[in-house]
């Protein structure tokens, strides 16, 4: 029994086993770093979708239709890439003489010097923003609608002291605007933290990465204990993971919700 | 333009795996939806539990994981029991257990939104049914049913819309047999080939755009179809009317 204790306790803290507690901090780090941005870029969204500058207004529009209509692995997948790109091909027109790009034989980059290498830090940073775009586009929706559920009285108020447009979109319109989009954005975080399983399509070593290798059968008993495929345990183990950040989430937007509602009319809790 | 219509073309027979996906989880889905929302809504505290766990399970972690997760329980099983029966070519089939999980999933979101629209449904006209003495059969079918469809159809339009981008990641999850590859597969292969991001992504995502369109106009179809009892909302007018 104690044996057994002692057996389980060595290989559940194996080095293999550490390294993927280790990429958890991935996860988490997108999660907060995708949530962060996507509030701000659903800030920017919904102002200028409620901008009265048209272009801004369009601009806003778009961009919250156009990714919410493609599913966010696309956009996911295609940010990084497509900035990667972006960085090189400013760096080929720096760069690159015409030998170099005569002598290119691949496809792309334009010549040797301009390829940007990109490691596990630069992919979270991307992913981060990429994640924050898409889900920037449903915050921006979210928002837009609560913006508009601020009392219109509440504005004219502001108005009626004088203050500039500014100071009244930042310091009434969006203070105001909080306890009507939390519902919503609590569905928005709920959705993000979902979509950070999908990581190690950028080539981060994430948690479902190392579960698919620690899980994989092993029949050799010099590389580790000898166990049939094991996969489906490792994934249950992150599906309750996933399980468990939804309903500490849920939990919390609960409390914020409760705690930022005070003061304010029942109604607006919902 | 040239290489925009190739991508077109190319692209036009991964489309239908995408469809497929979810043509053949959405049916199967619908139904089961309708069990779970009946059991989060039952009294019988085993049924209400278990429909209630499997509907927070299910919504609360990522389909990503879930396709690892049944996949590799499938894989895990085959030695014990595909092979003996000699169906493990079927079960570990993309095309097979693709469908399987999506239902899975699909099920639990939607049986949420039955369980909220069925929470809907006017106390009054329940009341007014069993008054009548219909049994408890009756009752659903008459009338908890048409309410509970007519109050959760919008809802579970952007469900199958959401179903269907969900399908991008089946083959992310899954191994691709043979040419069966779905859009977000060529898609990478063509940009595996020569780099260029913005056609091929671009082209999958009006694939993914324009099904997500035709599934809102038939889904608009069935609403109008489902509200017809109600007067018809004005509709534009394309030149002026003179007489009222």
């Amino acid at each position: 029994m104690i044996e057994d204790i002692a057996f389980w306790a060595g290989y559940l803290t194996n080095g293999k086993h550490l390294t993927w507690y280790a990429s958890f901090q991935f996860t988490i780090f997108a999660a907060l770093m995708g949530g962060t941005l996507a509030v701000v870029f659903g800030l920017a969204g919904a102002t200028m979708k409620n901008s009265r500058f048209v272009p801004l207004r369009i601009v806003g529009t778009v961009y919250s239709s156009i990714v919410r209509g493609v599913p966010d692995i696309l956009f996911f997948l295609f940010f990084p890439l497509a900035f990667e790109q972006g960085v090189e091909w400013l760096v080929a027109t720096r760069v690159c003489s015409p030998e170099a790009i005569a002598a290119q034989t691949a496809a792309w980059p334009p010549c040797r010097d301009a390829n940007w290498f990109l490691g596990t830090t630069e992919y979270l940073l991307l992913a981060s923003v990429s994640l924050g775009l898409v889900y920037g586009a449903f915050a921006t929706n979210v928002i837009h609608g609560a913006m508009r559920a601020v009392p219109a009285g509440q504005l004219e108020a502001a108005r009626a002291y004088g203050m500039s447009p500014r100071q009244v979109l930042w310091r009434i319109h969006i203070r105001q605007m909080w306890v009507y989009a939390l519902p919503g954005l609590s569905n928005v975080w709920l959705l993000l933290v979902k979509a950070t399983s999908l990581l190690s399509l950028l080539q981060i070593a994430d948690i479902v990465l190392w579960a698919d290798r620690l899980g994989a059968p092993n029949f050799l008993p010099a590389v580790g204990l000898v166990h049939e495929d094991w996969r489906w345990r490792y994934y249950l183990v992150l599906f309750v993971f996933y399980i468990l950040v939804t309903w500490i989430s849920e939990r919390g937007f609960e409390a914020i919700i409760r705690r930022a509602g005070k003061g304010i009319l029942s109604e607006a809790r919902g | 333009m040239q290489a925009f219509f190739n991508d077109l073309a190319i692209m036009a027979p991964a489309v239908m795996f995408n469809i497929y996906f979810a043509a053949a989880s959405i049916p199967v889905g619908f139904v089961l939806a309708i069990f779970l929302a009946l059991g989060k809504a039952s009294p019988n505290p085993i049924i209400n539990r278990l429909s209630r766990g499997y509907i927070y399970a299910f919504r609360g972690s990522p389909l990503f994981i879930q396709f690892f997760m049944f996949y590799s329980l499938a894989l895990s099983l085959n030695l014990a029991l595909w092979k003996p029966w000699g169906i493990s070519g079927f079960v570990l089939h993309p095309l097979f257990i693709g469908p399987v999980v999506l239902i899975l999933n699909t099920a639990a979101y939607t049986a949420e939104i039955f369980y909220g629209a069925l929470r809907a449904v006017p106390r009054g006209e329940v009341e007014a049914a069993k008054a009548y003495g219909m049994s408890g059969r009756q009752q659903f079918r008459r009338v908890v049913w048409p309410n509970l469809i007519r109050l959760a159809w919008p809802a579970y339009t952007n469900e199958v819309v959401f179903l269907f981008h969900a399908t991008a990641i089946v083959y992310f999850a899954l191994p691709v047999v043979g040419a069966q590859a779905d859009l977000m597969v060529t898609a990478k292969t063509l940009f595996e080939r020569d780099y260029n991001a913005f056609l091929h992504f671009s082209v999958a995502a009006i694939y993914f755009l324009a099904v997500s369109l035709v599934v809102f106009f038939l889904a608009g179809l069935v609403y109008r179809r489902l509200m017809r009892h109600l007067p018809a909302q004005p509709g534009l007018n394309f030149a002026p009317k003179w007489m009222r």
